[in-house]
Order: C-alpha cells, then structure tokens, then sequence
C-alpha cells in the first residue's frame, strides 16, 4: 500500500506540475496582449479553464481514494490529505477567477483585466511553488540517514549565485540586502548539491516573505568549528513565542505568517531542519514579533 | 436590494465572489476574519452569510457559535464556503446550522451565486 501510494503522488504530482506550467507559460503568453478581449484570449483562457478544472477533478479522486484508504494508514493519509489541502485552494483561485473574466456578466475593464490576470498568475506561481515544496520533503522524508556521501565544495560560491538569483525579489520588495562571506576558502561541506540549495533557497525566501517592504535580509557564512556557519536574519513581521517552537513541524504555519500571506505549505523550515537533522547539522531559530527573525545552522564539513 | 455578507480570509477570492453577486444585484460586504464578520453582522444584519471556515483570529466554527448564542443573530441564514470537506467538518457545521455546505473547489462561481438565490428566494 505504501507502494502505491507513493506512486499515486509521483504521477499526481507529475501531472499537476505539466499543467500548472502549461498554465503559467500560457498566462505569460497572452499577458502582453490583454488590451480587450479578443477571440485567441477567450480561446487560451477557456483552456486554462478546462486544465484547472481537469487538476480540480485529479485533486478531488486522489483526496477521495486517499480517504478510502484511512484505515490503512491513518498518518500517512492525513498527510496527503493535507498536502492536497495546499493545491486546492490556488486552483480555485485560478478557476473562479477564469470564470469570473469568461463570463459576459460581468465585464471587466482592461486595466481590471489584466490586474486579474496578475494575481492569477502569481497564483499560478505559488501552486508551482507548493507542489516543488511537496516533492522536496518527499524526497526529504524517504532518504535514509546513511545516504550522504557526496560533497558540495566551495559553498560560498554557490551562496553567492543563489544570492543573486534572489535580486529581483529583493527589488521588488526594495528590500536592503546584504551578504558577507569570510573566511573563503570554506572547507568542502557534507551535503548533497540539491539539499545545500533547497535549504539556503528556503531561508533566504522566507526571509524575503516574512520581511515588510524596505526591510533588510542579511546573509552571512562564515567559518565554524565542525564546519561552516549560515546565518540569515531579517527585520520581519517574526514569529510569536507559542509559535517559534513550532516552526519547523510539518505544514505547520504561525498565526502572523498566515495573516501576512493566507497561501503557504508550512513546509519550508520542515525540510531546513531535515536536511540538518539528517547529515548532522545544527539548527537554531531565534524572532521577536514585529522586529525580524535569525535562523542559523551549521553544516558540517566533510569529515578526513 | 438583498445583503449578502462574505467572510473570507483571501482578499482575492473575497473580490471575485463580489464582483460575481453584485452584478447579479445584491448588496455584498466583505470581512476577512470571525472577529470583522461578527462587527459586521451587529453593524447591519444581513439576508445570507458566506462563510469561509479557516480564518485567522477568530475561525468560522467559532463565528458559527457566537452568533447562535446571541438572540439577535440566532437565525441567521449561513452557507458555507471552504476547502475543508471531511466529513467530519461538515457534520460540525452542519450542527451549528448551516444552511448548505459548500466545498469550493467543487463549485463553479456560477453555482454559488444559484445556491444564493435559492436561498434568498
């Protein structure tokens, strides 16, 4: 059972990422050319109608037969159950609002067009964005402890390029950021690639999300003891005290959080503190409410 | 003119529900939270809420409670709106007398808006 369970996610998961950026690329498309609906618009956007309504349907076979399956295995089920949670509301964005612009009763000026279009679209993102946050945790989550053995070298390179990859959300909230990285050369680190990048792209996102317009990020690695410090802090909304010994339970999202920003997985910090947990890393989260939060771990070096 | 309040958390699906009644002619109010539904409902009741259930602060089971408390707002005629669809969560609702429960991933904005007519009919 567990078998087919996994697979019933992997071909899900498969099939809603194909239509999710089938979406995303479409929206992007048609995006320039919303001046008045015209025919090809209509026709494009009755599509994404049609796919999101065909991943609305996958979601809902999938939560049903999962339920079926309660008996089987309870936790295993809820937590399906939950990670279905995260996609359906997105797709019912994307749904109402199409149908929202399809529909001749309610006529939209351009200018209300395209901000729908806008807010669709980064709707779009987010269902992206959770059902990648989904796959890492599973791959996460079904890793043995004993499996790392390859080394990423020179991390503070590839901190750099994640940095960077960051400019534009950081324009865009014209957030202040900073980046020191001392005592280069860093020793080769005991982390696979992907999971180095998985955890500084979730801490540096979550550093820009939590964090008011015209705040500040700051990214710093430096030398430690058994390996390599990353400290990444910010001057965000934080995370009230019941809540920061929470933080990091799967799915699990504070009440600040999910009042600043409703849609989330609450997987990020999760997957964080799996990958430290599971190559013997430390982790460490500090936050006082309405004036930032610190996250630091260190991750150890490959051992001679 | 019939009123029509939404409580609703996302702003975005919260607008678009508006945008959808009101051009059938109603009067629509928006709230994101238990706490501004309950301000709203005591400023001007209204003929039918749609109600969200995860909400911050103060969430749509216990908004469901409190106006049943009061005397004044005891009957008021409620439809659910959610992503919540466990059985479990509709029996909750449905014990605190809603009218309908709806799951919206499985509602097109078109059949909301025909549950709300039937509803105020």
């Amino acid at each position: 059972m567990r078998y087919r369970n996994k697979i019933v996610i992997s071909v899900l998961g498969l099939v809603m990422v194909a239509l999710i950026v089938l979406e995303n690329i479409s929206l992007r498309i048609v995006f320039p050319e919303v001046i008045r609906p015209n025919l090809a618009l209509q026709i494009i956007m009755g599509l994404f109608l049609a796919l999101t309504n065909v991943a609305v349907a996958g979601v809902t076979i999938t939560l049903t037969s999962m339920r079926r399956q309660q008996k089987n295995d309870e936790t295993q089920s809820h937590e399906i159950t939950r990670i279905v949670h995260q996609l359906r509301t997105p797709l019912t964005t994307m749904q109402w609002g199409l149908d929202l612009l399809l529909d001749p009763k309610t006529p939209q000026p351009p200018n209300e067009q395209t901000r729908i279009l806008k807010e669709l679209l980064e709707r779009n993102q987010y269902a992206i964005q959770a059902v990648n946050d989904i796959l890492t945790a599973a791959r996460v989550d079904s890793r043995s402890i004993r499996t790392t053995s390859i080394l990423v070298s020179a991390p503070g390179e590839i901190v750099r390029d994640i940095y960077q990859h960051f400019a534009l959300a950081f324009q865009g909230k014209k957030i202040t950021p900073a980046l020191q990285i001392i005592g280069e050369p860093l020793p080769s680190l005991a982390i696979t690639a992907s999971d180095f990048h998985s955890t500084i792209e979730n801490l540096i996102e979550n550093a820009i999300r939590y964090t008011p317009v015209g705040g500040r990020v700051t990214v710093e690695i430096n030398r430690a003891n058994l390996g390599v410090l990353v400290r990444v802090s910010d001057t965000g909304i934080g995370i009230a005290p019941g809540d920061l010994e929470r933080v990091g339970e799967k799915f699990f999202r504070g009440r600040e959080a999910q009042k600043l920003i409703p849609t989330g997985t609450g997987l990020g910090i999760y997957i964080v503190r799996k990958i430290m947990h599971r190559i013997g890393g430390r982790f460490h989260i500090e936050s006082e409410l309405n004036s930032g939060t610190i996250v630091e771990l260190i991750i150890p070096s490959k051992k001679l | 003119m019939k009123k029509i309040l939404i409580i609703e958390d996302d702003r975005f699906l919260l607008e678009l529900l508006t945008k959808k009644l009101s051009a059938s002619g109603y009067k629509v109010t928006g709230a994101g939270d238990g706490e501004e539904g309950l301000e709203a409902v005591k400023k001007e009741t209204p003929d039918l809420i749609l109600l969200d259930l995860m909400l911050p602060i103060l969430d749509g089971f216990e908004f469901l409670k409190r106006i049943r408390k009061d005397a004044a707002t005891a009957n008021l005629v409620v439809i659910v709106i959610s992503n919540l669809g466990a059985a479990e969560d509709i029996a909750k609702a449905k014990g605190l007398g809603v009218m309908e429960y709806l799951v919206k991933a499985n509602f097109t904005t078109d059949e909301i808006l025909t549950k709300v007519k039937n509803a105020l009919a």
